[in-house]
């Protein structure tokens, strides 16, 4: 890259305006406790092996099914083991296979998205007509036949549910591509004599992103549902490495003695998918108003 | 008596930046058979005020700040929404810039035509038919009864505004708001359009209210013109009137920005610097004279009322004074300017 | 990189002054349901060095599919498009991309012009950072100084995105973008029919202004024949697809001799002149698909005889520099 860096050096301070934009929509409750509530399981999910966690493997086979108390804030399961820390590294799984499977469909979908659009005809027709047969398979049943085909674990979870992701965010970039095509900035870009990379990466893109990230933040809830789901069934995480999926059905059966088992992972799902919910639809909001704006 | 009287119509828009005058303190009445001609750039409120007559305006954010429209003894702005329904699209009409946005996509024309006259007149369908028939030949629209099967993008751009002003004429309306009916239109088309309007109004004796930005537009069909900025009428006179004396620097600047035809190529335009004023912040004082050539210290203190020098008004502490030879006016700003 | 680029223009620029010249250029679009519409039907045009010709004509006539034609935005289905003696739709992608530098474009709606994500002295900057190898200290003063020239104060614009700005302001920004490489052509698409009439004006005198500082030669496509007078020292009228008259600025406007430039003319409302009771042109500008035979105004033309339904007229010139398509021109 050129070094732009140097001639748009007076940018720095007006760049923290949108910030501060972004704050003052948000200051009503809801998002402002989405927003800590994320912040707290993420740094706790990341910073699980250091904080002085009990073992999430080894259990106390002394201490099964205890509800919560002052010694283990969330009880134990049926092994005996702490669930507030298998909670928090299941946390780690969920996070890691949101962000990352999100990562993937973001990455991968957008560039096919941004290609088909742009170029139309027949790499418009291959591209969307490969993602018109991913769309085809009922999409669980497709990730269980793609997991178990590559056997369960942390990284082929990820990946599975990143390939599912592809197409729609594929979607979102074609049509998106389509309308800023037509703009006449690009073809202003065009008859400056830009080669197409330059005119993609700089003109297109940019324009891309609002419908991009703010589809991505709304799916990040939908991957951590889905690695649930894998889980469930056994296909997440190998046991005895905790999922908030995997501890929901490994403690199911013992449902009418020890509820705490079964409800504490689901909540903590639940408070996070909601939160995500939230954020992006503020999000979604914020990304209105700014296009309004232009 | 004038079809309509507009007595002190203010209209503002409560946003997140503060309260915007989009309409303040207009004052104009039209008589039957009469065009009032209304201009000015964009933003300056005008095409509000076409809809704060009948009440068009979404409130909110639209609040109505005060003013009475007189219609046939009753005020516009008071009356109840279900009263108002019946006098819009019947006795009073109104057609847009954009005749595309204001027919509806998907019914045929003649559906549509048929609708105004079974809502208002109570026809029934073949009736309707016949009458929308009649109505587009009257317009312009030939070969009738194929065209109302059509829908409006199978018509050209003139077409479809002929169609809308077959559906403001549609209840022998007694007055007509015409809110930049041709600025989407070419030159030829736009000309065929201003004689159509120019013939029904003689036909039917209405009243009609003209908006547009275009100077040549207004001047070639109102009697009367009045001039908008930032909100206010700053000047009004009967048509020849307001260009052969014009008093108000603004109109100038206006009549100047345009490229003379008359002019040779390259002739350097007298382009008025700056731009209006932001409604929501509307300068103190005169709100032309950030951009006047005339102003001085006195402009920028008080607000100009709107007063009249016979039939012709003006809002300016500094009006062009066509009894001296040049202009700008005086140097000194105190003996040029008439107390209010 | 340039060098054979500099010496093919020097060489064109001794031979002749003519800076752009369209031959026979027809541009098809097919539409979606699968007609094929004819939007420019052989156009032959010359814009020499220095000279602003006025492309005028109302909407659908086919000048903006023209303007784009010839700077290969897409390319024209046939003709040729000769600019610096080169002939543009036979040179090869990388020999075309090059000559784009000399070729620029202002574009009708000032808004979509800019790209809303990307800040005034990027945008200004891109055409130097994509053809110049200059330090960036360099490119920044040289921008600086196009903002200048067209009336912002670099320092305050910089960093601002284009929705801070007015549609006016915007048409500066584009023009600064677009003359920034000093062009041999700038096309102007209706660059001041969205603009109020006193932006207007302000952006008239501007081009005015660039014009004689950057030596530029111009094509200036627009529907408002008052505009197209005050720019250009040529015009070129378009009806349908067809040029139907050309020539000087002043011998046109005082004196058409197609009966569609004289309608055109006496459509121009103004202050002074009362609604005539007939209007100068009716009816309705016929479809594109299906153009009339013949001469293709004749549908709507006062003189039309059943010759004009016969035989095309040529484009011819009735006096030195002013040519008319018409076989029974205005005498």
């Amino acid at each position: 890259m050129r070094s732009a860096a140097s001639v748009l050096r007076p940018a720095q301070e007006r760049r923290r305006a949108p910030a501060l934009l972004w704050l003052r929509v948000h200051a009503t409750p809801a998002p402002v406790l989405a927003t800590a509530w994320l912040v707290l399981i993420v740094l706790a999910a990341i910073a699980a092996p250091w904080i002085g966690l009990r073992s999430p493997i080894d259990g106390d086979l002394m201490d099964t099914l205890t509800p919560p108390n002052a010694d283990y804030w969330f009880g134990t399961d049926s092994l005996g083991r702490d669930i507030f820390s298998r909670s928090i590294y299941g946390a780690r799984v969920s996070f890691f296979v949101a962000t990352g499977s999100v990562s993937i469909g973001l990455l991968f979908g957008g560039a096919l998205g941004l290609a088909a659009g742009y170029f139309s005809g027949v790499v418009d027709r291959i591209v969307m007509g490969a993602m018109t047969v991913v769309l085809c398979f009922p999409a669980l049943i497709l990730a269980i036949a793609i997991v178990s085909n590559l056997g369960p674990g942390l990284g082929n979870v990820t990946i599975t549910i990143g390939f599912l992701f592809v197409p729609a965010f594929a979607r979102i970039g074609r049509a998106n591509t389509l309308v800023f095509r037509e703009r006449e900035f690009v073809l202003a870009a065009q008859a400056l004599g830009a080669m197409v990379p330059r005119i993609l990466l700089r003109e297109i893109l940019p324009n891309l992103m609002p419908a991009l990230l703010s589809y991505a933040l709304v799916m990040l809830s939908v991957a951590i549902l889905a690695e649930a789901a894998l889980g469930f069934l056994g296909l997440s995480v190998r046991p005895p490495e905790p999922s908030w999926g995997g501890m929901v059905a490994s403690e199911r059966g013992n449902l009418g003695e020890a509820p705490h088992a079964v409800f504490i992972p689901a909540l903590l799902m639940f408070l996070s998918v909601l939160a995500i919910n939230i954020l992006g639809e503020r999000a979604r909001r914020w990304f209105d108003i700014k296009s309004q704006a232009l | 008596m004038p079809a309509i009287n507009i007595r002190g119509l203010s209209t503002h828009f409560r946003t997140p930046r503060g309260v915007v005058r989009a309409v303040q303190d207009v004052s104009f009445s039209v008589g039957a058979g009469r065009t009032l001609g209304i201009v000015g750039e964009s933003g300056c409120g005008k095409s509000v005020l076409s809809r704060s007559i009948l009440r068009l305006v979404p409130e909110p954010p639209g609040i109505r700040a005060g003013g009475e429209v007189l219609f046939e003894g009753r005020d516009l702005q008071r009356l109840d929404e279900s009263a108002l329904r019946d006098i819009r699209g019947s006795a009073i009409a109104m057609i847009f810039q954009d005749p595309m946005t204001s027919l509806n996509p998907v019914l045929t024309i003649g559906r549509q035509i048929g609708e105004v006259l079974e809502r208002h007149l109570a026809y029934n369908r073949s009736k309707a038919r016949t009458r929308a028939v009649e109505l587009l030949e009257t317009v312009g629209v030939q070969c009738g009864p194929k065209r109302l099967d059509e829908y409006p993008h199978q018509l050209s751009g003139g077409m479809r505004q002929r169609v809308t002003i077959a559906m403001a004429l549609a209840c022998r309306p007694r007055l007509l708001i015409a809110d930049e009916p041709t600025t989407a239109l070419d030159a030829t088309v736009q000309m065929q359009i201003l004689i159509l309007l120019k013939r029904l109004q003689r036909e039917t004796g209405m009243a009609m209210i003209f908006i547009s930005h275009d100077l040549g537009a207004v001047a070639s069909v109102a009697d009367e013109i009045a001039v908008m900025y930032a909100g206010r009428i700053v000047e009004k006179a009967p048509r020849a009137d307001l260009f052969e004396s014009m008093r108000m620097p603004y109109t100038q600047a206006l009549l100047r920005a345009r490229p003379d035809l008359d002019a040779p190529p390259h002739m350097r335009l007298g382009a008025l610097e700056g731009r209006p004023p932001d409604l929501a912040r509307i300068p103190e004082g005169c709100a032309f004279a950030p951009r006047c050539s005339h102003a001085d210290a006195h402009c920028r203190i008080g607000a100009p009322p709107l007063r009249a020098d016979g039939g012709h008004s003006f809002a300016c502490w500094k009006p062009i004074d066509h009894a001296l030879p040049a202009e700008p006016v005086r140097a000194n700003g105190d003996d040029g300017s008439p107390k209010p | 990189m340039s060098g054979s680029d500099t010496t093919s223009r020097a060489a064109a620029s001794a031979g002749e002054q003519i800076v752009l010249r369209v031959v026979d250029l027809v541009r098809d679009y097919e539409r979606s349901d699968g007609l094929r519409l004819q939007a420019v039907s052989g156009v032959n045009l010359v814009v020499r060095r220095g000279e602003t010709l006025g492309l005028v004509g109302e909407s659908g006539c086919g000048k903006s599919s023209l303007g784009r034609a010839i700077l290969q935005l897409p390319p024209p289905t046939s003709g040729a498009v000769f600019f610096e003696g080169q002939d543009l739709t036979k040179l090869d992608r990388g020999t075309l991309r090059r000559c784009r530098r000399h070729l620029q474009m202002v574009f009708q709606d000032p808004i979509s012009s800019l790209n809303p994500r990307r800040r005034v002295g990027e945008i200004v900057a891109e055409p130097l950072r994509i053809w110049d190898a200059a330090p960036s200290e360099e490119i920044r003063r040289r921008v600086c100084e196009v903002l200048e020239i067209v009336g912002f104060s670099p320092e305050e614009v910089w960093d601002r995105k284009p929705h801070e700005f007015s549609g006016g302001q915007c048409q500066r920004i584009s023009l600064a973008r677009a003359v920034v490489l000093t062009p041999a052509l700038l096309i102007c698409d209706e660059p001041v029919s969205a603009l109020d009439a006193s932006v207007q004006a302000q952006i008239l005198n501007l081009l005015q202004e660039m014009k004689t500082r950057y030596r530029l030669t111009m094509m200036f496509i627009s529907h408002d024949l008052a505009v197209v007078k005050n720019v250009s020292d040529r015009v070129a009228v378009m009806y349908l697809g067809k040029i139907v008259e050309t020539g000087p600025t002043e011998l046109i406007y005082r004196r058409p001799r197609h009966h569609y430039t004289r309608a055109l003319m006496d459509s121009i409302l103004t202050v002074q002149s009362k609604l005539p009771e007939q209007e100068a042109l009716a009816g309705e500008l016929p479809s594109a698909l299906d153009p009339p035979g013949g001469c293709r105004f004749r549908t709507r033309c006062p003189r039309c005889e059943a010759k004009c339904a016969q035989l095309e007229p040529p484009l011819a010139d009735i006096e030195q520099g002013h040519a008319v398509a018409c076989h029974f021109p205005i005498p």
